[in-house]
């Protein structure tokens, strides 16, 4: 019968070509009726009319619906028609009787055309029970579905009310997996039928296609695998490019590769739901029938779809109440947790460091805290260096967090790393910075058997007559597979968990920020304050200072000639006296000055800078002996040209000063940055390590005032705050005896 | 109006004391009006019954600050040519600056030792009285 042969102009081949939406072809137990809605007219028909409603569909092209109505007395359809608002989804319009052909009539829209399909329930006659009784027994599997405790005696509840509603002999709950493969996690089946429960099915077995059609209808029958496709006439409507859309058509003809695929599994027919979980595709429960064909009439298939539908619903709900006392135990952890940070401030380490800890948080093999430079790891995790580059990966992935069991997957070089990284949750802290809390877990070896080799789920034939075919899978003979790089899978409740405790702790991170430039804001206010205190401050005591040593040397002057010569020698004190405060205190000027003044900020030659402050030493360093060599160019920084300068100064008069030698060597280098280093090296009296951090203290100095020159013990001081001022550091090595190396920056140190 | 004074602008009585006999002492001779604090050189700027030939002018006032008066001086018609030079313990450079960019004529550093001072005020005297001319008349 060549009618009800597929549309010659659709050649199959293999699924991702077959576009399933399109396929121009209808089930043989429902005719359908293509109406453009404009002009009230048939514009394609399926070809079985004639067999179930006793209509030619060559005559039935072009007639009105109105009309066709009519003449199969369908008032009760015509009425629910007119008044019904209708969608994109089959609404049932009602029961028809034609010919001593029973029919569920069912309507919906695509574009602005109107599909008429009437679904012949003669096909496969059941015993149909009453409304009432299908009600009962929905709403009894309704309550069994709530009172179970955890998501697989849930889904095992679902599968055995819908055998019991469908009578299929075998019924799956089916889960996918991250990387769309599925396994089977509930099943209801005839005892003597083969098991499938816990056997997994390559992601390959439900193409992409197919999982797309999933979100356009609850519910997906094929009544009769062998059933011969009827076409479509005309395949594609007079004044249109592209085949009707039938995707959600419950008339849809299956693909090729499907029913190939059930007949290989001895299937006669099948029904799907799709299970989502908080709107996200997440299984499906497939009703198989191997004995014979099996048809569900419409009030049935509802009902199933209503189970479906609550099953969805109720997913999330079953899988949170499954660990709620794990979840309970996380969040008291959590707060315990963020307490610690809040009380200790060190982010790192308080997560890895005392009781409770992150491995309390979640049951993991270890984890790592990454915060700036540090690492700090607690349990089994990789060394610090290998997480470090882990975490710096997984930072440059898109994915806002990284939740798998199954590392190697997303980075192969991980597979190294299998023993203490086989899964991770990875939660960062920041996104421009790796800054990541991560949970580790090792390797778990797993064998997993598949319902036939997962890598071969087609087979190629090829055929001179046909040339190259991809057909399904025929052997679903059991493959055992031994998995070596997967940990234990994480639960949903535990990457959940994860979550929480990154909110928290970004949540302190802003908190201490917050505080911390408050403290910051303080700080500066009360420097400006001390600084223009000590201006002001000495200012006043130069006044009186000055009047002493004035009438001092006036005393002296008018009684020059009655001063016995010890009071002579007290006045020469008074004056040595005051001429010291007055440079103690001109140089704790200098240094407030140094605050309140803004940096002039250039690019500064430093070898510019060198000879300014030589030439400003001519004289010191020819008294001293002092031999100054630059082996090489220092290069330029970013700073403020007259401080640099008086850096050199305060360094290298310092060097001159404190040494015992003849000649006095003094050496200045410089390491290219980012930032770079000045060294400024002498051969002189050296500083012991003791003393290393005292010599930078204002009016500190090591020696007796008159020895190597003397000096207000301010210089080191000011030096190192030019230096800081510039976001730089400066740093002592010395050996006593053999010299001294003051290095500095003039810029902050770049953060790895 | 003829000029005649020398005003000084300091409000610590022990330095306008020294000031006093280090110039007496190198034979200064005209009258010296004292302007003991900021509100008193401001008063002054507004309204005086002599014409100054010169200004010395400290710039720490009890917290206030000279350069004000500096910026008064030079901002009113008839003492706008008025020389002033500042006398004061500030070694700032950013001071020293400021002061000339404001219409200062001159800028001495206080010293602590009497002789020094005594020198610089030598120097100071010999040059503004004797080395220079100064605005004697004001029409």
């Amino acid at each position: 019968m060549s009618e009800t042969q597929p549309a010659p102009e659709l050649d199959l081949s293999n699924c991702d070509r077959e576009p399933i939406a399109f396929p121009a072809a209808v089930q043989p137990h429902v005719a359908l009726l293509v109406i453009d809605a404009a002009i009230d007219a048939i514009v394609q028909a399926s070809a079985n009319t004639s067999d179930l409603l006793g209509l030619g569909h060559v005559e039935l092209i072009g007639r009105t619906l109105t009309a066709l109505l009519a003449d199969l007395d369908a008032g009760v359809i015509a009425d629910s028609l007119a008044s019904q608002q209708i969608g994109e989804s089959p609404f049932h319009l009602g029961n028809l009787t034609v010919a001593a052909h029973q029919f569920d009539v069912f309507a919906h829209r695509v574009d602005e055309l109107l599909l008429i399909e009437f679904e012949s329930v003669a096909t496969a006659p059941l015993d149909t029970p009453s409304e009432r009784r299908i009600y009962g027994a929905v709403r009894a599997a309704s309550a069994a579905l709530q009172a179970t405790n955890s998501v697989r005696e849930f889904l095992a509840t679902a599968v055995a009310r819908i055998r019991d509603l469908t009578g299929f002999d075998q019924i799956l709950a089916y889960r996918f997996a991250p990387d769309g493969s599925g396994e089977v996690i509930a099943e209801a089946v005839d005892d003597n039928r083969e098991k499938y429960l816990g056997l997994h099915y390559p992601a390959s077995d439900i193409p992409d296609p197919a999982r797309r059609l999933f979100a356009l209808s609850w519910l997906r029958l094929l009544p009769d695998v062998d059933y011969c496709a009827v076409p479509i006439v005309p395949g594609i409507a007079a004044g249109r490019r592209q085949p009707l859309d039938l995707s959600r058509a419950l008339s849809r003809s299956v693909s090729m590769m499907y029913t190939g695929y059930l007949r290989n599994m001895g299937v006669r027919a099948s029904m799907v739901m799709p299970l989502y979980r908080e709107g996200a595709l997440w299984g499906l429960i497939s009703c198989l029938h191997h004995q014979a064909p099996r048809f569900v009439p419409y009030d049935r298939r509802i009902a199933c779809e209503f189970l479906a539908h609550t099953v969805s619903l109720m997913l999330a709900e079953k899988e949170k109440a499954e660990h709620a006392a794990y979840s309970l135990r996380m969040s008291r952890v959590r707060d315990q947790l963020i307490g610690r940070i809040t009380a200790e401030g060190r982010i790192a380490e308080a997560l890895t460091r005392g009781s409770p800890g992150l491995l309390d948080l979640i049951d993991a093999d270890g984890a790592a805290v990454c915060f700036g430079d540090e690492v700090q790891t607690v349990g089994r995790t990789p060394e610090p260096t290998e997480i470090r580059r882990l975490v710096d990966q997984m930072a440059a992935l898109p994915d806002e967090d990284l939740v798998t069991d199954h590392l190697v997957g997303r980075l192969p070089w991980a597979a190294s790393l299998v023993q203490t990284a086989s899964g991770v949750i990875f939660m960062r802290l920041a996104r421009d910075r790796s800054d990541a809390v991560v949970f580790f877990r090792g390797v778990v070896l797993q064998t997993v058997t598949w319902h036939g080799d997962p890598n071969k789920p087609v087979e190629i034939v090829s055929d001179p007559t046909i040339g190259v075919r991809l057909l399904p899978r025929t052997s679903f003979a059991l493959w055992q597979q031994t998995v070596s790089d997967r940990s234990r899978p994480w639960l949903a409740c535990e990457a959940e968990g994860a979550r929480d405790l990154r909110r928290a702790v970004v949540e302190q991170i802003l908190r201490h920020l917050e505080q911390l430039r408050r403290l910051n804001a303080e700080l500066t206010r009360s420097n400006v304050e001390l600084d223009s205190f000590a201006y002001i401050a000495s200012h006043d005591l130069k006044e009186p200072l000055r009047g002493i040593a004035n009438f001092a040397t006036l005393l002296a002057r008018d009684q020059a000639s009655t001063l016995v010569p010890s009071a002579r020698e007290h006045v020469d004190m008074i004056l040595r006296l005051t001429r010291r405060m007055d440079d103690l205190i001109e140089s704790l000027l200098h240094y407030s000055r140094l605050g309140r003044a803004e940096l002039d900020l250039e690019l500064v030659d430093l070898n510019e800078a060198l000879s300014q402050a030589l030439e400003s030493l001519t004289v010191r360093i020819a008294e001293s002996g002092g031999v100054i060599s630059v082996p090489a160019p220092l290069g330029s920084v970013l700073g403020d040209q007259v401080r640099i300068v008086e850096v050199f100064v305060n360094l290298i008069s310092n060097a001159l000063k404190y040494s015992d030698r003849a000649v006095r060597l003094v050496e200045i280098t410089s390491t290219p940055g980012p930032p770079t280093v000045i060294h400024v090296r002498d051969d002189g009296i050296g500083i012991p390590p003791r003393l290393h951090e005292r010599i930078f203290h204002i009016f500190r100095r090591l020696h007796e005032r008159e020895q190597y020159g003397g000096g207000t013990g301010v210089g080191l001081t000011i030096t190192r705050r030019v230096i800081e001022r510039h976001g730089g550091r400066i740093w002592v090595q010395s050996e006593p005896g053999l010299g001294t190396t003051f290095s500095f920056t003039l810029a902050p140190e770049v953060q790895s | 109006m003829i000029a005649s004074e020398l005003v000084v602008v300091e409000d610590s009585p022990t330095d306008f004391q020294i000031l006093t006999l280090t110039l007496e002492s190198l034979g200064f001779s005209l009258p010296i009006r004292r302007l003991k604090s900021y509100d008193e050189a401001m008063a002054w700027v507004h309204r005086r019954d002599a014409q100054p030939l010169l200004m010395l002018l400290d710039l720490n006032l009890h917290g206030q600050n000279g350069r004000d008066i500096l910026r008064a001086v030079r901002s009113h018609e008839s003492l706008r040519g008025l020389p002033v030079v500042v006398l004061t313990t500030s070694t700032d450079p950013r001071d020293v600056d400021e002061c000339y960019r404001a219409g200062a004529s001159g800028y001495m550093v206080k010293q602590i030792d009497l002789n020094v001072f005594e020198e610089q005020m030598r120097d100071f005297v010999h040059y503004w009285f004797k080395s220079c001319q100064l605005i004697r008349s004001y029409s």
